[in-house]
């Protein structure tokens, strides 16, 4: 099959309250990587109300053009209109390759458009790369309950499509100064083409340190019998600027809201420190973490954790935090 | 109200791990399962159907055995089911299982008031399937709903987005996704599973459908797994305290993360 004619790896900005989101930035520095093997240009689409004024956020982070699609109607997601007009867009631009956020709406318009233009698309997919032989997108993905990973690729048809999760690859350094087009795509939207009218945004309670932006993060399982000692990770988090987090036993118990839950079904983070006190290592859990230096404290030496581990205490944290928190103190105040 | 419920036969991936040794995907004798937000989809359908009255549709595209969850679907309750099975149709991926899907719906009248779908599956999770369906059909779809009301004739579906929650009102026929959070789903009753041994199982296959050769199984499908590895958990070089009394165990750790200006 002759693909000659499509151009582009497109990224697909996700706004939220006015703002580009950091994982659109995450994404446009995957692009630029993959662009500079395929030699293709990177190119973004920003659609929503009032979003104009944020072509040059995309063009900092790596866009070469961005393409703004306007309209009141677009003010919230809305999967039949995005899909329309997005659709309609790709149609006649026909990208070479185009990464969504897997975000909730990334999750919802990138199979949506998948279907309108007829394409595969690879989900959550947390590896990125070119085949040096076919060029390729070789978009990688763990399966199977995070056992598997596969490696999927769509030689026969364009676009090639993903979804990749927040935070799962580096935010590039944004520079302001960098140059890029804005072409304004004219929306032919009317009430009719809305699937769903929102009726409420209920929002979240203000988290004060959400873990996904964390560098350093504190997080505890099982092997933390009371809520007493859980407080202690709390008093350590403080110490050390970080925040808190849990695997889903712990938040089941209720010690922690369901926001701090890091794992399959909670959040991913990728924060520099991971302290793992108490947590066995089960895939589900270990799946939403990667982090640079991992430290886990578990009277088990041979629970699963251990073995992933950079630094690996076998202690029981009964004794083992208070006498921590002690030494971290000592230091700090010298 | 006319329901569809679409449910998949999964292997039950949460016995499976990987040899850290071998790097072999162990099953550990996984059974194959109904998928478990699937459940959630049905517990939905059945329970705007004791609301308003009407039938609870259940299919499902797989190889014969996938007939068992189409079974016990009835046994929860479901009314009538269909398996859409053909060698054909095998190999497919998201966009040609929902093309397959989008197809079966027509055949059965395209007259669906709600379409449930789990949010995703727990053997690929891809969470596409319901979102692919509903552009298919053109018609609005909620991904990962965490609440279904159904108030003064209007469809009125919550989902999650961030650790917020958007409520929205959506126009019909449309897919709404369930979440695990959406409901508890509710056992088989006694009635259901003495029904089920009456139940007939539908059988639709690529001939009965209007599709084109080139869209549904292996050949339509755009995504191709080039290949799978085993992950296996990463060994890194390490530093490991053993055998120390907490307090000295606490200072050793204390003082490597002050070396590394961690505290
Ligand atoms: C579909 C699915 C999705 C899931 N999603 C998630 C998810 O998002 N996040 C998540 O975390 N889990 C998730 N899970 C659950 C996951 O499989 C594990 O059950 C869970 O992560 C285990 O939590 P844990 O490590 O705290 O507890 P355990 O596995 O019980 O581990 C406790 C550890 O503490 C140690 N310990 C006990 N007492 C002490 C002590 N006094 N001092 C020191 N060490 C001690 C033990 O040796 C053990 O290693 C999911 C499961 C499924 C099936
Ligand atoms: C390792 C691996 C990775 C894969 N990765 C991808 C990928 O990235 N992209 C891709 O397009 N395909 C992928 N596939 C193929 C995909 O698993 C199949 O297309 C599968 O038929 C449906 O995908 P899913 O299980 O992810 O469904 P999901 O979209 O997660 O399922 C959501 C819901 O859709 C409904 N549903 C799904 N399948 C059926 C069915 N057969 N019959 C009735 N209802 C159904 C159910 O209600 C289900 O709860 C992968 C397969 C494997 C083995």
């Amino acid at each position: 099959m002759d693909f000659s004619d499509y151009k582009g790896i497109y990224v697909i900005a996700e706004v939220r309250d006015g703002k580009v989101e950091k994982v659109t930035g995450e994404l446009l520095g995957q692009a630029r990587k993959l662009a500079e093997k395929t030699g293709d240009p990177v190119e973004a689409v920003i659609l929503g109300s009032g979003v104009k004024e944020r072509a040059q956020d995309l063009i900092a982070y790596g866009a070469d053009v961005v393409y703004v699609m306007e309209s009141p109607l677009l003010a919230h997601y809305d999967g039949m209109a995005y899909e329309k007009e997005l659709g309609a867009l790709l149609k006649e631009k026909k990208p070479s390759a185009i990464l969504f956020a897997a975000t909730p709406y990334g999750r919802d318009l990138a199979p949506r458009i998948a279907s309108a233009v007829v394409c595969g698309v690879t989900a959550d997919v947390t590896e990125l790369s070119v085949d040096e032989k076919t060029g390729l997108i070789v978009w990688s993905r763990p399966a199977m309950g995070g056992n598997i990973m596969a490696d999927i690729i769509s030689p026969q048809y364009r676009p090639q499509v993903g979804t990749v999760r927040p935070s799962t690859f580096d935010l590039p350094e944004a520079d302001a100064s960098r140059k890029g087009s804005v072409v304004e795509v004219p929306v032919t939207l009317t009430e009719k083409d809305l699937g769903t009218i929102l009726k409420e945004i209920i929002p979240a309670p203000k988290e004060e340190n959400p873990i996904e932006e964390a560098q350093i993060i504190v997080a505890g399982g099982r092997g933390i019998h009371s809520e007493e000692e859980w407080a202690q990770l709390h008093e350590l988090a403080d110490l050390l600027g970080g925040s808190v987090g849990a695997s889903r036993p712990i938040c089941e118990l209720g010690w922690e809201p369901h926001s701090a839950q890091i794992g399959q079904t909670g959040k991913s983070v990728a924060p520099h420190i991971y302290f793992a006190f108490g947590i066995s290592g089960a895939m589900q859990h270990i799946c939403g973490v990667k982090a640079d230096i991992m430290i886990a404290v578990n009277r088990d030496k041979n629970a699963p954790i251990m073995e992933m581990a950079d630094y690996a205490v076998t202690a029981d944290l009964k004794d083992f935090l208070p006498a921590f928190i002690a030494e971290v103190k000592k230091i700090q105040e010298k | 109200m006319k329901i569809l419920v679409c449910v998949k036969q999964v292997v039950d991936t949460s016995k499976m791990e990987v040899d850290p040794n071998t790097g072999r995907l162990n099953r550990n004798g996984a059974n194959s399962i109904l998928n478990p937000c699937d459940k959630n989809a049905l517990e939905a359908a059945l329970q705007l159907k004791q609301q308003t009255g009407g039938t609870v549709t259940v299919i499902t595209m797989g190889p014969p055995q996938a007939g068992a969850v189409l079974l016990e679907s009835v046994s929860m309750g479901a009314d009538d089911v269909y398996l859409i099975t053909d060698r054909a149709f095998g190999g497919a991926d998201t966009l040609a299982t929902s093309y397959t899907l989008a197809a079966a719906i027509r055949k059965l009248g395209n007259d669906f008031d709600l379409i449930f779908c789990g949010q995703e599956s727990i053997d690929s999770n891809t969470a596409q399937v319901g979102p692919e369906v509903a552009a298919m059909l053109g018609i609005a779809d909620v991904s990962a709903a965490v609440g279904f009301q159904w108030q003064d004739g209007k469809a009125i579906v919550t989902r999650q987005v961030g650790e917020g929650c958007e409520v929205l009102e959506l126009h019909l026929p449309a897919v709404v996704t369930a979440a695990p959070a959406l409901n508890t789903p509710r056992y088989p009753s006694v009635q259901g599973i003495l029904r089920k041994y009456e139940t007939e199982i539908h059988q639709l296959t690529a001939v009965d459908l209007d599709v084109e050769p080139e869209r549904i199984g292996l050949k339509g499908s755009p995504t191709q797994v080039r290949g799978i590895r085993p992950v296996v958990p990463p060994k890194k070089e390490n530093l490991k305290i053993e055998d120390q009394a907490p307090a000295e165990a606490a200072a050793a750790l204390a003082e490597a993360l002050a070396k590394v200006n961690v505290i």
